[in-house]
């Protein structure tokens, strides 16, 4: 004989304070741009274009050659923003801070498209070309290949390879990755195996996203074309502004209970025009 | 029954005129045709289409190198699954 219980007359338990999340993804873009949150609508940044020196027998006679600066700016001209409303029954009759938990979710959805924002528009604005070798970076025996490749377009500059070169993958990209590691030799490849993936091979950092963050798609004021593709490039040289980051507001709407919240924020990267070929926009072949 | 040599000579003229009659009209068909040439119904596109079309033309004119890179590859031969 099965006794019928409610469901409220037996123990419930709740695994944490606050509600669970949905996975999130990585967010990249600060690591491998030069960050700037001041409160600012444009960054200016001409540059002169290089004149070449004339080598001559001894003569003492030149000619003097006119330089040319040109102008080159960032412009803050994308704004990122989400919003909900929490009514006052939710909050009072709640089992959590509904207010706290939707907020943070909130901002994290604006950090997250601030970042595809901002890793879509450098490879947009990259001008050095690579194809891969057909299978990608899932051919383990590519990855090798593939990275010095990239490593020698940007070799012999000043702000080349002495500094961090960066490549951003997708996590469909570790299945060559990882066995390329696993393969390479002795310590690196111990230390691969005992600790997972690597976050440095030949030099080169390597940040993975997930599927679908490079994008064929309109984003705010970008045209982007990037779907399969990947981005190669120097940290520190582009730049990102987000003046004031990431900002939120509870306010009490007309005729509603409760609050709104919303969270937005502001952004616009530039990938210097002298350095545009610095960056490698890397096509899957 | 056998046919008397006149009735054969009778049917194969006959077989003849019909084969004669069926070509004329078969001429005739191909003639109107000819006349009225087929009606070529062009191929609608779908709306998903029509924006790649539109988003390809607006990325054309923001950055019309990487376009040209990209069209002589063929990477705007197919709609991602990312464009929606």
């Amino acid at each position: 004989m099965a006794n019928t219980l409610s469901t409220y007359s037996l123990r419930h338990k709740y695994f944490k304070a606050n509600l669970e999340v949905a996975l999130r993804n990585a967010l990249i873009a600060e690591k491998i741009c030069n960050v700037d949150r001041s409160d600012l609508k444009t960054i200016e940044n001409p540059y002169i274009t290089n004149q070449a020196a004339t080598i001559q027998a001894v003569a003492g006679t030149y000619t003097p050659a006119a330089m040319t600066v040109t102008d080159d700016a960032l412009s803050v001209n994308d704004e990122v923003v989400v919003a909900t409303h929490v009514y006052d029954f939710e909050m009072r009759t709640g089992n959590f801070d509904f207010m706290a938990n939707f907020l943070e979710d909130l901002i994290y959805s604006v950090d997250f498209k601030i970042d595809q924002f901002a890793l879509n528009k450098i490879l947009d604005s990259a001008t050095g070309t690579y194809t891969t070798p057909a299978g990608g970076f899932t051919t383990a025996a590519n990855v090798p290949v593939i990275c010095a490749n990239l490593l020698s377009k940007i070799g012999g500059y000043q702000s080349g390879i002495a500094k961090a070169p960066f490549l951003v993958i997708e996590n469909t990209d570790l299945v060559g990755f990882a066995q390329a590691q696993v393969a390479s030799g002795f310590t690196y490849a111990d230390a691969a195996l005992n600790n997972g993936f690597m976050t440095n091979y030949m030099g080169i950092d390597i940040y993975v996203i997930r599927t679908g963050t490079f994008v064929t798609s309109t984003l705010g004021t970008l045209t982007a074309t990037n779907s399969g593709h990947r981005l190669f490039g120097i940290s520190g040289l582009a730049s990102y502004a987000s003046p004031r980051g990431v900002a939120y507001e509870e306010k009490g709407i007309t005729s509603k209970t409760g609050k709104e919240v919303v969270a937005y924020g502001y952004i616009g990267v530039k990938v210097w025009t002298p350095h545009a070929g610095l960056f490698v926009d890397i096509t899957l072949a | 029954m056998t046919k008397s040599p006149e009735e054969k000579e009778a049917a194969k003229a006959a077989k003849l005129v019909e084969k004669e009659a069926a070509k004329a009209a078969l001429a005739d068909v191909v003639d109107s045709k000819e006349d009225k040439p087929e009606v070529v119904v062009p191929k609608v596109k779908s709306d998903l289409e029509v924006r790649f079309k539109a988003f390809l033309e607006k990325y054309k004119e923001q950055n019309p190198e990487k376009f040209a890179i990209k069209e002589a590859k063929g990477e705007f031969n197919k709609i991602p699954d990312s464009f929606v």
